[in-house]
């Protein structure tokens, strides 16, 4: 069962989502319920963190509070700090539409325009939806807890999970280290000896400069000193190292 | 000539060469504020060493030749094959490779003069055995030049070239002045050949000096040039301004306009209310939210956000991105949801690299079916990040575009992604992110507020 939380602080608004969502709720059959309507995005917290439990959000990006800096979008942070799973889903007026910064720091599912009404309402019901699909597909599918690596970049923290990574190397930078995965490349603070003893014995430190992950080689040239790995990016290989890597070949 | 001078002969060519390309090397990259690459520098030495050697032997003992034209013509080959090598291993622009070489061969050639001055006074002659002599040549007087390049480069010397080695308009112009002094100085060089001048301190006073006066005049017309830049590029953000004001008139006149048009629309409405006709009403309603949104919200909402930009010199980049954008029809999405008055970076540096992260969206917008470019600048509690994303489902090597000379666009035109990297390379707290997921190439800069 979902707990549903809303908050906006203009009272019609609130009526008009609950209603709707309760509306919405035992016609779609869902296994949700309204908790929470407030004005008050303190209450809202206070609540959710007691509750422990993943919930769904609806929250008005623009709330008219006395720090001027806790909007539905610090709300939105805070949320996330107890509930990193939870659907959060941004009403706000189309004047202030900063979807893809929401999603990006807050990872919100959706937005619903209030400007229009006879939008609202349909949009409402879809992201129920989509929530109530969301839920069945993680019911079927395998959670395993995969071991990652977490960066640190300037005061985010990304979790990459370890299979993902093809390779560290080290760049031109001074105490930088660059991370490859399949779709991305992350330049971040760090030592390539400190990494090494984090990330296990699937990566192997093939060089000073470089720390591949063995599950991800594609070819190995001995003869020139490299490696291919799977999206194509060459790594080099140390002398010293050249033995030791051409018995983890032969395995 | 007996074999055994012949020998002799070349091998004091040799470290003549050696050293003086070691010299030549190290006032090269002070000038060029670059760091010392010794591993290009090797290759170029392991090339020009032996045609160098090779040209001024042909020149001076093969053919009889004046030696002032002698030494002229070797110069010239030492120069010209040089540049070759520099453009090619380094990867600079020709102009620029001949305007700091021809810099840097002046300073090798002055100091160069005034040490040789110094040994013959002091009595260590290629005569004195050939132990010493390599000695002072290879390895004290590059030492001392390379002290000379601390200093320099301490001096900032490098940096207040950098304006007039990379402006394209002055290029020319610097290079040919360059030249001009390189070939003077050589000339005064050859002088104590000719005049048989050794140790003397009037002569060795004279060449620095005039070295001095060198580095000042090239140092005052670069800063100058840098300012009249600055000058150029303020006009530049006053016109973006006055676009940017003209588009708020542009919006004002819109809504005057569908003012008047909803007050008609509105009035045939309360018609069909009195008709009862609840279907002509909901047509109307929706033509007129649709009408709008496309004529005068999209624009609100962008000139909104626009206005959270409160750095002058971002937001007139912003603007003139935003422009281009519109004239090639290209969609962009700009959020900048919360105000954002300052960054823990140089302006023009972010200004830079935003600029090549825009261009290449743009780009790949502009072959891309339907397609468009989102901007956002979210300013958090102690960070700031920049996101430039853009479709692109075509090929993409995440590792190899930051490499000089890659370019999804065609021959010969690169990303501008190692500069890109060269700029942040001086900031500590910026921390950059390229991922491609779901054909969405983003590129992300996390700036840490610093203090």
């Amino acid at each position: 069962m979902l707990p549903v939380y809303i908050c906006d602080d203009e009272e019609k608004m609130r009526k008009i989502l609950s209603d709707e969502i309760a509306r919405q709720i035992l016609i779609g059959g869902h296994d949700m319920q309204t908790v929470l309507c407030t004005g008050d995005p303190e209450e809202l917290l206070d609540m959710a963190r007691q509750k422990q439990k993943r919930g769904i959000y609806f929250l008005d990006v623009d709330l008219k509070q006395k720090r001027s800096e806790r909007d539905g979008f610090w709300v939105g942070r805070e949320i996330r700090k107890f509930d990193p799973r939870g659907f959060i889903i941004y009403i706000t007026s189309f004047r202030d539409l900063a979807f893809k910064t929401f999603q990006y720091h807050v990872e919100a599912l959706d937005y619903i325009v209030k400007d229009d009404i006879l939008k609202m309402l349909p949009a409402i019901r879809d992201c129920l939806r989509v929530i109530a699909k969301r839920m069945l597909e993680e019911m079927d599918a395998e959670t395993s807890a995969a071991p990652y690596f977490t960066v640190k970049m300037a005061d985010s923290l990304r979790h990459i999970p370890l299979a993902e990574i093809i390779c560290f190397e080290t760049s031109p930078r001074t105490h930088r280290i660059l991370l490859y995965t399949e779709s991305e490349r992350l330049d971040f603070i760090g030592k390539l000896s400190e990494i090494e003893e984090q990330a296990g014995n699937n990566f192997i430190r093939c060089h000073r400069a470089f720390l591949v992950n063995r599950e991800k080689i594609r070819s190995v040239d001995l003869k020139n000193n490299e490696i291919t790995m799977q999206n194509g990016q060459i790594c080099l290989v140390s002398r010293s190292m050249k033995p030791k890597l051409a018995e983890i070949c032969r395995l | 000539m007996p074999a055994s001078l012949i020998i002799r002969t070349i091998f004091i060519l040799v470290i003549d060469s050696i050293s003086s390309h070691l010299v030549l090397y190290l006032f090269l990259f002070a000038i060029a504020d670059s760091r010392i690459r010794w591993k290009d520098a090797g290759r170029m030495m392991l090339i020009s060493v032996p045609l160098t050697t090779l040209a001024a032997w042909f020149l001076y003992y093969m053919v009889s030749i004046h030696i002032l034209l002698g030494y002229a013509l070797s110069s010239l080959v030492t120069i010209g094959l040089n540049v070759i090598l520099i453009t090619v291993y380094l990867k600079w622009h020709p102009l620029k490779s001949l305007t700091a070489l021809a810099l840097a061969a002046a300073m090798q050639v002055g100091t160069g003069a005034i040490f040789a001055s110094i040994i013959s006074g002091v009595s260590i002659a290629e005569s004195a055995g050939l132990v010493k002599y390599i000695f002072w040549m290879v390895i004290v007087y590059p030492a001392v030049v390379f002290a000379i390049c601390l200093l320099l480069t301490r001096l900032q010397l490098g940096r207040y070239m950098r304006f007039l080695l990379s402006d394209e308009k002055s290029l020319v112009f610097t290079a040919s002045a360059a030249l001009v002094l390189e070939i003077f100085v050589e000339l005064l060089f050859t002088m104590k050949d000719v005049f048989q001048a050794n140790f003397n301190f009037t002569y060795i006073l004279s060449i620095l000096t005039f070295l001095l006066l060198i580095l000042c005049f090239f140092t005052y017309i670069s800063a100058k040039g840098e300012r009249d830049s600055k000058i150029r590029m303020q006009e530049a953000m006053l016109l973006e301004q006055r676009h940017y004001m003209e588009n708020l008139e542009a919006i004002q006149k819109e809504m005057r306009a569908f003012r008047h048009d909803y007050k008609n629309i509105l009035s045939g409405m309360s018609v069909y209310a009195e008709e009862g006709n609840t279907q002509e009403i909901k047509n109307a309603l929706r033509k007129m939210e649709a009408d709008f949104d496309y004529k005068v919200g999209e624009n609100i909402r962008q000139a909104g956000q626009l206005g959270n930009i409160q750095i002058p010199e971002l937001k007139s980049l912003v603007l003139s991105k935003l422009s281009r954008m519109k004239e090639k029809q290209i969609v962009c999405n700009l959020e900048v949801f919360r105000p954002v008055t300052e960054v823990s970076m140089d302006v023009l540096d972010l200004n830079r690299c935003l600029g090549i992260l825009l261009d290449n969206a743009i780009e790949a917008a502009d072959i891309t079916e339907g397609s468009s470019v989102d901007l956002i600048i979210s300013r958090q509690e102690d960070m700031v990040t920049i996101i430039v994303s853009n479709p692109w489902n075509k090929e993409l090597a995440l590792h190899s575009i930051w490499k000089e000379g890659y370019s999804t666009k065609g021959e010969g035109r690169g990303l501008g992604l190692p500069g890109y990297q060269r700029i942040l390379e001086k900031y500590e707290n910026v921390f950059p992110v390229t991922s491609w997921k779901n054909h969405i190439f983003t590129q992300e800069i996390k700036i840490m507020n610093k203090g």
